[in-house]
């Protein structure tokens, strides 16, 4: 089961192009758990074509005393068919030590994907094997397993809660519980727009059945007219008092890129 | 995420065959250079980024290792980086300066070309032209098959390096895999620490004598290379061909006692490598092997000789419930020329780990030990880093050399002459008749015009005692040099 990398997280995680509303009104009759499979299976089929994107990052890094810490990266990446062959380059700019290192994934539906990390100082290029589950992104209040994309819907079982107003939103309460035993959490409870799909608020409850974190989603916009992106995602652990703010912006897509693009030739030479 | 510190052990290596530019090589730098600039044609200088680092790299000798008056030595090293891409990013050049000041070793004082290339990419290929690095292999401690650069250990040991290499490289990817051809222009000569540095060669490079053997088929100058490297499934290869001259040097002593040196030869060598990757649930596998022709000790011919290492990798994520991951090696190094000096992982196992704390700073701790399976003998390292801020970063690294010298260091200064001789043709049985000649001549010549009790004789005697060291007639004690060479080593560095 491929494993969806950080980039294809802002790429595709949060890509919603509903052309209507997320159910329809006989899927909306259906029992808690057929409703909120259903629910998850319209947004993971609804993710749009976005074909290619590029995009900047920068991920902040806050501690309980309100010191911040910034990391900066730009990314690529290209869709493939039917959630086989996504390819995704990430590129770190900041802090210094760590600029030009480059991370190059090629994802695949039913085996693992396939990573390479170039590593600048020591111009080498090591394949690697796909990161652990629970362990933190780059020293940050996200996880692995947050920014994997969620992986498949047939990893999670669902139910829908409630419905319930977010922010003046009609939205969907959805909880997943994580099948695989490596996951960090027991459970997810996902606050999700009946009309466009967007997903405001996440919670995530520790393996105590605590609750660990709260992401919040917001600055939606619709680039060319379809595709729906998040400008920020603010990550809060309530039990450390940390937090981290992803801020993405410079979206473009459709710009055209090649396969040619996601080699380790052309990572060797990212910038 | 980060392995470098796993790069920097593999300074014994570099201990022995430090590197440093000559005027020849400048020259080749220079027209490569300009090499790259023409063809650039209208690109504008100065649209482009630069940065800086400067590094501060100083090591402490706890103990004395009675041959070198330094117990520490600072290094410092200025490295800029320029670069500049045009034509949507199809062309783009590099430009990695580099100076180091040696505060003990001024031979070590040089500018360096890193880098300094342009690259040009069309669809399915693209062409490298200019001073580049090139990195082969997929152990870590190791890398047998690594071969296009010279090493440079003008740094310190933590911060191990290789030299740029002028070369023209044309790079396919293909359905096939992605093939590389090299020409390599020029070639950079290993300078060894001169004998009063730490973690040196006791015995002074007469730089004068080196030797480049050539052979008729050869364009003087000119080396090739060829990788090709594919993968399929979980599995990545990759096979490579090199024809040029070795980047290790033949080492020999001149056999005279009144002016000892050490005399590089650099041979033409053919080597084939063979690497080898396979990811399995969680786990890397890794192996490669180079079978190296050509190459010669002392002189002697030993035909093909093979180098390989192997070993698996893993991680543990979230270790104890903390944010910190663990990333573990074994490996084991082989290579066929026990005997020989430069053979240093002959039966070796490394086995290491980085610790990441997954932090705002970006913490890391490396440990790692390299052991001598059959002798004994090894080398342990430590090694922690963090950023300090924005702009700064410190590692503190220790390395404790595991190793005794099995042999007693007997006085054969107190016997007298008529056994001395004796016991210096038993000890060095391996020398050819004409070298035992050679050098009992010159301890004749010493002896005669110094008077045998003199200083002068002493210290030839040591010298001997040395080289029989350093010879193969201790093949189990290689590492006994490194007896007292236990560091400490502080390494700052600022970004600009």
């Amino acid at each position: 089961m491929g494993k969806r990398f950080l980039a294809m997280l802002v790429a595709v995680m949060f890509a919603t192009n509903m052309s209507a509303a997320v159910l329809t009104p006989e899927e909306e009759a259906l029992p808690p758990e057929a409703k909120g499979l259903r629910i998850a299976e319209n947004l993971s089929d609804d993710q749009d074509g976005y074909v290619d994107s590029i995009l900047t990052m920068k991920m902040i890094l806050i501690n309980k005393n309100g010191d911040e810490t910034v990391r900066e990266m730009h990314t690529k990446n290209k869709e493939g068919v039917d959630g086989e062959g996504d390819m995704g380059l990430i590129v770190f700019d900041s802090p210094r030590d760590q600029k030009g290192t480059a991370l190059l994934t090629h994802s695949h539906k039913d085996e693992d994907d396939e990573q390479w990390l170039y590593l600048p100082a020591l111009k080498r290029v090591k394949k690697i094997a796909s990161s652990g589950k629970s362990g933190s992104f780059m020293g940050s209040e996200f996880s692995f397993e947050d920014i994997g994309g969620g992986g498949d819907t047939k990893d999670y079982d669902y139910k829908w809660l409630r419905d319930e107003v977010y922010e003046g939103k009609q939205c969907f309460v959805l909880q997943s519980i994580p099948k695989d035993k490596n996951s960090g959490y027991t459970k997810i409870i996902a606050w999700i727009d009946k009309e466009s799909g967007r997903n405001y608020k996440t919670e995530f409850y520790d393996r105590k059945n605590s609750h660990l974190k709260t992401m919040t989603i917001s600055g939606f916009k619709k680039y060319n007219g379809e595709h729906d992106r998040p400008a920020e995602l603010l990550m809060v652990n309530h039990q450390t008092g940390k937090s981290t703010k992803m801020l993405m912006s410079d979206y473009e897509f459709g710009v055209g890129l090649s396969e040619q693009e996601f080699t380790t030739n052309s990572l060797k030479r990212a910038r | 995420m980060k392995l470098s510190p796993i790069a920097g052990i593999g300074y014994l290596r570099g201990s022995l065959n430090s590197g440093k530019h000559h005027f020849y090589s400048l020259i080749i730098t220079i027209i490569a250079v300009g090499f790259v600039f023409v063809p650039a044609g209208a690109w504008a200088v100065g649209d482009g980024e630069w940065i800086s680092e400067l590094v501060w790299d100083f090591s402490y000798f706890p103990e004395d290792n009675g041959r070198s008056d330094i117990s520490n030595n600072s290094v410092l090293t200025y490295k800029a980086e320029y670069y500049e891409a045009w034509n949507d990013g199809a062309d783009s050049f590099v430009f990695v300066p580099m100076l180091h000041f040696d505060q003990s070793d001024p031979t070590l004082d040089v500018i360096e070309i890193a880098e300094a290339s342009w690259i040009h990419v069309e669809d399915t290929w693209e062409v490298r032209t200019g001073i580049r690095q090139v990195s082969w292999g997929v152990v870590e401690s190791f890398q047998p098959v690594n071969i296009i650069n010279q090493t440079n250990f003008t740094g310190s040991f933590v911060n191990q390096s290789t030299l740029g290499q002028p070369m023209i490289n044309f790079s396919t990817v293909q359905d096939w895999g992605i093939l590389d051809l090299y020409i390599l222009f020029g070639f950079e000569e290993q300078v060894f620490p001169g004998p009063d540095s730490r973690l040196a060669i006791p015995i002074e490079l007469d730089e004068d004598e080196t030797v480049f053997p050539r052979d008729d088929r050869q364009i003087q100058g000119l080396d090739y290379a060829i990788r090709w490297q594919h993968s399929w499934d979980a599995f990545e290869w990759a096979l490579s061909y090199f024809n040029g001259r070795s980047r290790d040097p033949d080492v020999d002593y001149n056999y005279d006692l009144t002016d000892s040196k050490i005399v590089a030869t650099y041979h033409l060598v053919q080597q084939v490598g063979l690497e080898l990757l396979y990811i399995w649930n969680g786990w890397t596998f890794k192996f490669e092997a180079a079978a190296v022709d050509g190459q010669k000790e002392r002189g002697r011919e030993f035909g093909v000789y093979t180098t390989a290492a192997a070993g698996v990798e893993n991680s543990f994520n979230a270790l104890f419930g903390s944010n910190i991951d663990l990333i573990w090696f074994v490996e084991y190094l082989y290579d066929q020329r026990e005997d020989s000096l430069t053979a240093f992982f002959e039966h070796d196992v490394f086995a290491g780990g980085v610790f990441n704390f997954n932090d705002a700073k970006d913490t890391n701790i490396f440990t790692g030990a390299f052991w001598d399976v059959r002798d004994d003998e090894g080398i342990l390292v430590a090694q922690a880093s963090r950023r300090l801020n924005e702009s700064w970063k410190l590692s503190l690294t220790g390395a404790y050399f595991a190793v005794e010298r099995k042999r007693p260091k007997e006085d054969i200064r107190q016997t007298n002459q008529a056994e001395f001789v004796d016991d210096i043709t038993s000890e060095f049985t391996f020398l050819d008749e004409s070298n035992l000649e050679k050098l009992l001549e010159s301890f004749s010549a010493l002896v005669i015009q110094n008077g045998f009790d003199s200083q002068r004789v002493n210290d030839a005697l040591d010298e001997l005692f040395l080289i029989s060291e350093l010879a193969i007639s201790e093949p189990d004690n290689k590492l006994g040099l490194l007896e007292n060479e236990s560091t400490i080593a502080i390494q700052l560095i600022h970004y600009f």
